[in-house]
């Protein structure tokens, strides 16, 4: 048993009777009772929808078969999961982008009532004997990238929505306040009712509603609560937690949906939190068609965790932060903005140090039962040093590699602590640490290279390693303060700010600006390790300052306090500043939104833009065209999402596996950097083309199963070095074939399995399509991911790039500046990416523009109307439209 | 100074006398936990990397089993 670290923020969950208390104060707006099923082979062959209120069209939408209308235009129905739908999409996220086409429309906004947060967790869900058969598959349209985004997530929640009864849920409509649903699996009731009381931050919240909700302390293990958090009020990249009872700790422990701003969705519709109990958990609650084939591959697999664990990745003690010190060591780990694969600093972060300093160990953290790889890990009675809850003990879950490589050496910080704390609020908050990482990564680059400085940041010094002000980042971005604001709603809305109202002052426009009555600031205010202030006495004397409630000597205070509390505690030197404060300008003119695009580079305005959600009172400035196209190479991001934490410059097949991604460039479709850079087993475009279909296709089937990966590749049996293609784990795959015939009754094969894939895989190419992306100029990446865009990263590899530039371009580097060797190595990379991307396209069967073809849909049996019709235009502008008979039917 | 190479990872290398796996294991920086090694396509057990020899015109794959993330 661990310590409960709970009694440090009980009074924040607050004592059973007043959680009891707050529960009084609900109004039950709907409710419905729905029959129970039995679970045919992996399928209870029927849908969960509700409706939280607001008007839009549903004309479009599979009928629902029964229904309640609640008040305030809520509508709890059911809906059929057809042998068409099962046929065509398997589950899974097949399910939800299913259901989400038929939601939408292709101008729909991701804050429009009709987007639809689908979760569905797949027909090999909840089986207990094989490791890993936990997952949930969540989609809606993304804020960020307006376009469909996919995010899988362990927890409770979905196998017990399946034992509850149902294949899916979909949540649609917008409530008009704080709503909450519970889904009792026993009982067969559903229930919409108000949350006014209840906390936002997920570890608060999940706790109070287990406590709401069950029955008994031992009857926490049978609920499961769906949050977000207070970040997704403000920002874009909201994420899903979803919970699940740790009985040794005696507390709720947090899995997320992370990617493309979910949670900011879930928020959007007023939803505070989805509860779910269900009690009676067993192994064969799937009514599998047969039991041996399960058990038999589970023992297999039980056995090679308990063996060889230990000697391969150290799943159970640490996770998937094994690998920081290997991404370190192959010159993948990313660094400062991706723009170096290590640091010296890296042995700081490493996994050892947080195995012997703060992940508990000995505890079995499996995120859903029966699985052994067990790395759900946590760092318990971790201390925390800012934001609302400093000074608490809490349990941290993680840290997982992304927090490593993302809040560590990407922003630059090497120091543990900042680390965990960062994981611990991104977690609480309901932030996605993948896009927070980036996004914060490209501001900081974007402070250091001088195109936006301290006033610009509120005055935070962005400088790399500050974990203080990064911290503080993210509390501004979750309070909705200015600077904090900008950076959380991602990068490519980072760019188009900063082009707007970040630019300097030229010389023949300074005039607008005389007898300015502000504080500007120009450098950190306070510096490491100076136990005086250095404080600016003008503050004092800002009117402007006074009226908004600043008190000079408060402020100083606090800070001084935070100061020495902190100081000594991080390897870099400058902390936080005083953020500077202007009056409103009498020379300087307002302007509309479409007046922007006109305004003269360099020159002051204020914008009357309703988006305008930053105010210092400091008029706005356009950058120059120059600054914009800097800002384009190293902005890390693709289609608006940002880039998950690998350096993949090296590796032209992670370049296409990022770029091509559908939803955006995260490596859950492909990591082929060993395969690619590495083994060089990938050599040819063909080869890597190749690699680029069966691995997307693979790991798409586990979204459509209900599966995690990491049991895939995370363990290696002793004989995988005897295989032809030992990169698959070919017995791993076989044992998921086994598992598939053992719940759902068809034996299955690798061609049947990428058959299975390609289906929604071509299908949410085609949807993307639909909503406006899904062309080649939309796969095309930033300059940075292809390889060295600066002096300092060419140098930090020149060796590598000479012999590359010599024997491979054919180019002698001798008497080369670095800038001119640069511009050659990046041209032979952006040559040799669209390459890649010819060969991928056309092994996909898509056109050069990235269309898939009408041929390719009828062979994988996806040659339905809706689908048809969206390629259609293209395919006859681009002159593939194929003739013949055959096809006549498809055109009319 | 040899101009006699071998291919590592079907790449050109510069073969050396007494050059053996662990070496060219240790030069390339190929520290990762999970490697197969092929000789010429034949399997070398991981115990036999330090004494196994590597001659010119050798084909060695040193392959690492990572998927990733
Ligand atoms: S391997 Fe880890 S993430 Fe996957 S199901 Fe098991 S505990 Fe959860």
């Amino acid at each position: 048993m661990v310590d409960c670290v709970k009694n440090e923020y009980r009074h924040h969950i607050g004592s059973h009777e007043e959680i009891m208390a707050m529960k009084a104060k609900h109004q039950v707006l709907a409710t419905y009772t729905f029959d129970p099923t039995v679970i045919e082979r992996g399928y209870n062959n029927r849908s969960l929808y509700i409706s939280v209120g607001g008007q839009y069209d549903v004309s479009e939408q599979d009928p629902l078969l029964r229904k309640t209308e609640g008040e305030r235009g809520i509508v709890i129905g059911e809906k059929a999961v057809t042998d068409f739908m099962k046929q065509k999409f398997t589950g899974g996220k097949g399910f939800d982008l299913y259901h989400l086409w038929k939601a939408v429309k292709a101008d729909t906004s991701w804050n429009a009532p009709e987007n639809d947060i689908v979760i569905s967790p797949g027909p090999l869900a909840g089986i207990t004997q094989y490791p890993g058969a936990g997952k949930s598959l969540v989609c809606c349209i993304s804020p960020t990238t307006h376009l469909p985004i996919d995010s899988n997530v362990g927890g409770y929640f979905g196998p017990f929505l399946k034992f509850a009864g149902f294949d899916i849920l979909e949540l649609q409509g917008q409530a008009e306040e704080d709503i909450l649903i519970y889904i009792d699996g026993n009982n067969h009731t559903i229930s919409v009712e108000t949350a006014p009381e209840e906390a936002f931050d997920s570890h608060i919240l999940g706790e109070q509603l287990s406590e709401m909700y069950a029955n008994s302390t031992k009857d926490k293990e049978n609920i499961s609560v769906i949050s977000s958090g207070r970040a997704a009020e403000h920002s874009y990249i909201g994420i899903l937690n979803f919970t699940f009872w740790d009985k040794r700790r005696q507390c709720i422990r947090l899995k997320q949906a992370g990617r493309g701003g979910i949670g900011t969705v879930f928020r959007n519709k007023k939803i505070k939190a989805v509860v779910i109990r269900y009690s009676g958990v067993h192994g064969d609650l799937n009514n599998p068609a047969n039991k041996g084939l399960l058990n038999a591959a589970g023992i297999r697999l039980h056995k090679e965790m308990a063996h060889y664990d230990t000697k391969q990745n150290n799943m159970r003690k640490i996770g998937t932060a094994n690998i920081i010190e290997v991404m370190d060591r192959y010159d993948l780990l990313p660094t400062h903005n991706y723009q170096y694969g290590g640091h010296p600093e890296t042995p700081k972060i490493a996994s050892k140090v947080f195995i012997e300093k703060y992940i508990t160990q000995n505890v079995p953290d499996g995120c859903w039962y029966g699985c052994s790889m067990s790395c759900a890990k946590a760092a318990d009675n971790f201390e925390l040093r800012t934001g609302p809850y400093k000074g608490q003990k809490v349990c941290v879950d993680g840290p997982e590699y992304e927090n490593g490589g993302g809040l560590g050496s990407n922003v630059g910080c090497f120091d543990p602590r900042w680390i965990l704390e960062a994981n611990f609020y991104c977690d609480t908050y309901g932030v996605d640490t993948i896009s927070h990482a980036t996004m914060t990564a490209f501001a900081q680059e974007c402070y250091q290279r001088g195109l936006i400085n301290l006033d610009d940041t509120e005055g935070l010094d962005l400088r790399w390693g500050n974990g203080y002000a990064l911290n503080e980042l993210m509390h501004h971005m979750v309070a909705g303060d200015g600077f904090g604001m900008i950076v959380g709603k991602g990068i490519r809305h980072q760019k188009r700010i900063y082009a707007e109202r970040f630019g300097k002052v030229l010389p023949e426009y300074e005039s607008m600006l005389e007898g300015r009555p502000w504080v500007s600031i120009k450098e950190p205010v306070i510096d490491k390790p100076i136990p005086t202030v250095h404080f600016n006495p003008d503050l004092a004397d800002c009117e402007y300052l006074k009226a908004e409630g600043y008190d000079d000597e408060k402020v100083l205070a606090s800070i001084k306090g935070d100061l020495l509390e902190n100081a000594g505690a991080n390897n870099d030197s400058a902390y936080i500043a005083q953020p500077g404060r202007w009056s409103k300008l009498i020379g300087v003119p307002t302007i509309g939104r479409d007046e922007i695009t006109a305004w003269p580079v360099g020159k002051p305005y204020y914008s009357d833009d309703p988006d305008c959600c930053y105010s210092n009172g400091r008029p706005w400035v356009k950058m120059t065209p120059e600054q914009i196209a800097e800002m384009e190479e190293f902005g890390m991001e693709n289609k608006g999402l940002e880039y998950s934490e690998y350096l993949m410059k090296e590796s032209l097949a992670q370049q296409g596996g990022y770029a091509l991604c559908n939803k955006g460039p995260q490596h859950d479709e492909a990591w082929l950097i060993f395969m690619d850079m590495v083994n060089n087993q990938i050599p040819t475009f063909e080869d890597k083309a190749e690699a680029l279909h069966y691995f997307p296709m693979f790991r798409t089937w586990f979204g459509l199963l209900g599966l995690c990966k990491l049991p895939w590749n995370d363990i290696t049996p002793i004989n995988n070095k005897y295989e032809a293609e030992p990169a698959k784990i070919p017995e791993h795959v076989q044992n998921y074939f086994d598992i598939y015939e053992g719940v759902i009754g068809e034996k299955h094969s690798e061609a049947s399995m990428v058959v299975q894939s390609e289906r929604v895989y071509t299908f949410q190419r085609i949807f993307i399509l639909r909503m406006g992306s899904g062309q080649r100029k939309h796969d095309t990446p930033p300059a940075r991911s292809l390889g060295p865009i600066t002096v300092g990263e060419y140098l930090s590899r020149e060796e590598r790039y000479d012999k590359q530039m010599k024997e491979i371009i054919g180019v002698d580097p001798t008497g080369k500046s670095i800038e001119e060797k640069v511009k050659i190595i990046m041209a032979y990379r952006w040559d040799q990416f669209e390459q890649l991307v010819d060969a991928v396209y056309k092994r996909r069967g898509w056109t050069p523009n990235g269309i898939p073809k009408l041929e390719k849909l009828i062979e994988i049996g996806m040659d339905i109307p809706e689908l048809v019709q969206t390629v259609r235009p293209y395919l006859k502008q681009e002159g593939y439209w194929p003739s013949g008979e055959e096809y006549a039917k498809y055109d009319e | 100074m040899s101009d006699k190479h071998i291919e590592l990872n079907h790449r050109t290398y510069p073969y050396r006398e007494g050059l053996t796996i662990s070496a060219l294991m240790q030069e390339n920086n190929f520290n990762f936990s999970h490697i197969i090694v092929k000789v010429n396509g034949a399997l070398v057990e991981e115990e036999k990397w330090t004494k196994t020899a590597v001659y010119a015109g050798d084909n060695v794959e040193i392959i690492h089993i990572f998927g990733g993330g």
